[in-house]
């Protein structure tokens, strides 16, 4: 009975890495902190597995979980973060001048977002994840109307972060 | 840059990534958690071991070597010990009560907020207020059971017993105030800057 739990567990985990992923890509300062979180994640995951009784979708069980753990578990961030860009953004491989533009473009935008507080963080993920802010509201708890209001500010904020960077202030 | 387009290629985050494989999942379920609750939940349990092993060696030395009234020491111990377990249990249940990580965000640190909030306050008091009492119980033993104090034929009277209480009692006041700033000044170190950091989260997440 355990090992079926667990097979299933593993299963369903495997199934759905990316959303572990990406939230270890967001919140995790360099590749030790990334995996130290991943771990964490699947822990949390594992101890809270019984719980789980399909109530919910697996994907909004698993996002509630993976940032839970990530936002409360955050260490004081260190002043001198060397920031690891997630290999979506091509490093060094941009042939022609507007792939150039175009890759240093995201890589500010990453920038950007890692300079947001963690709240913000988990709106943008799940902004990206292109999810409605119905289920925002089911993971974050934060009404729908609230959360439009901030995703505006957000983006203003991205908007704002990216020209100070590309100004070097 | 907009948020917009980088949402086209989010879907790609991760996926070129080579990710744990069964075996290595399976392995990182047997792992220990290294949250910050999971952290004060070892530790109290190590402070448990800690207070047993020695509470045991002390009222078992007690025992051993002395008779008679000296033995209240003994018995302070166990009471103090009986009360350590109401302590342990307080603490231990707050801890469990503290996070929910498949409830929803807000409510999630919300909870851990008020639950830390309690947990701080508790240790803060049980701590201090343990100072004083083990103080003026230990000072009064001594005072009436050491074969020390019993060779002073005026340590019997009531006069000299109601004089040393009272400077026993002040005493132990004044050597609170320190350790009641010393417990401040180390749960602050220990838990302020996470109380902080969860306050300014959970503010975000209030805001309108």
């Amino acid at each position: 009975m355990i090992e079926t739990a667990e097979q299933e567990f593993l299963q369903l985990v495997n199934q759905n890495q990316g959303i572990i992923r990406k939230v270890c890509h967001l919140y995790g300062r360099n590749d030790a902190d990334k995996d130290d979180l991943y771990q964490e994640i699947v822990i949390q995951l594992w101890k809270s597995f019984d719980s789980f009784r399909g109530e919910a979708k697996f994907s909004t069980w698993m996002y509630r979980i993976a940032l839970n753990t990530a936002i409360s578990n955050l260490r004081k961030q260190s002043r001198k973060v060397a920031l690891s860009f997630p290999e979506f953004i091509p490093t060094e491989q941009a042939d022609t001048d507007e792939e150039k533009l175009k890759e240093e473009k995201l890589k500010e935008m990453y920038a950007a977002i890692s300079r947001l507080t963690e709240v913000e963080k988990a709106i943008v993920m799940l902004f990206l994840e292109d999810k409605s802010y119905d289920e925002m509201e089911e993971i974050l708890g934060i009404s729908s109307g609230t959360l439009r209001v901030k995703m505006n500010r957000i983006k203003e904020k991205l908007r704002t972060l990216t020209k100070a960077q590309a100004y070097g202030t | 840059m907009e948020l917009d387009q980088l949402k086209e290629m989010w879907s790609d985050v991760g996926s070129k990534e080579q990710g744990p494989s069964a075996d290595e999942l399976q392995a990182l379920l047997q792992k220990k958690s290294k949250s910050p609750i999971a952290k004060m939940k070892r530790n109290l349990l190590i402070e448990l071991l800690l207070i047993v092993i020695i509470y045991v060696f002390t009222v078992t030395y007690y025992f051993l070597n002395y008779s008679g009234g000296m033995l209240s020491a003994a018995w302070m111990l166990m009471v103090i010990g009986v009360f350590y377990v109401f302590y342990y249990l307080r603490k231990r249940r707050l801890l469990n009560q503290m996070e929910c990580v498949s409830c929803e965000i807000k409510s999630n640190l919300k909870m851990q907020l008020v639950t830390l909030e309690k947990y701080v306050r508790f240790y803060m008091i049980s701590g201090t207020l343990l100072v004083p009492v083990v103080f003026v119980i230990t000072g009064l033993i001594v005072l009436l059971y050491s074969p020390e104090a019993a060779s002073v034929p005026a340590v019997k009277t009531t006069s000299f017993l109601l004089k040393s209480s009272a400077v026993l009692f002040v005493a132990a006041i004044v050597f609170t105030i320190p350790i009641y700033f010393a417990n401040k000044w180390y749960v602050r170190k220990l838990y302020g800057q996470h109380i902080e950091r969860l306050k300014k989260i959970v503010d975000e997440m209030n805001e309108d």
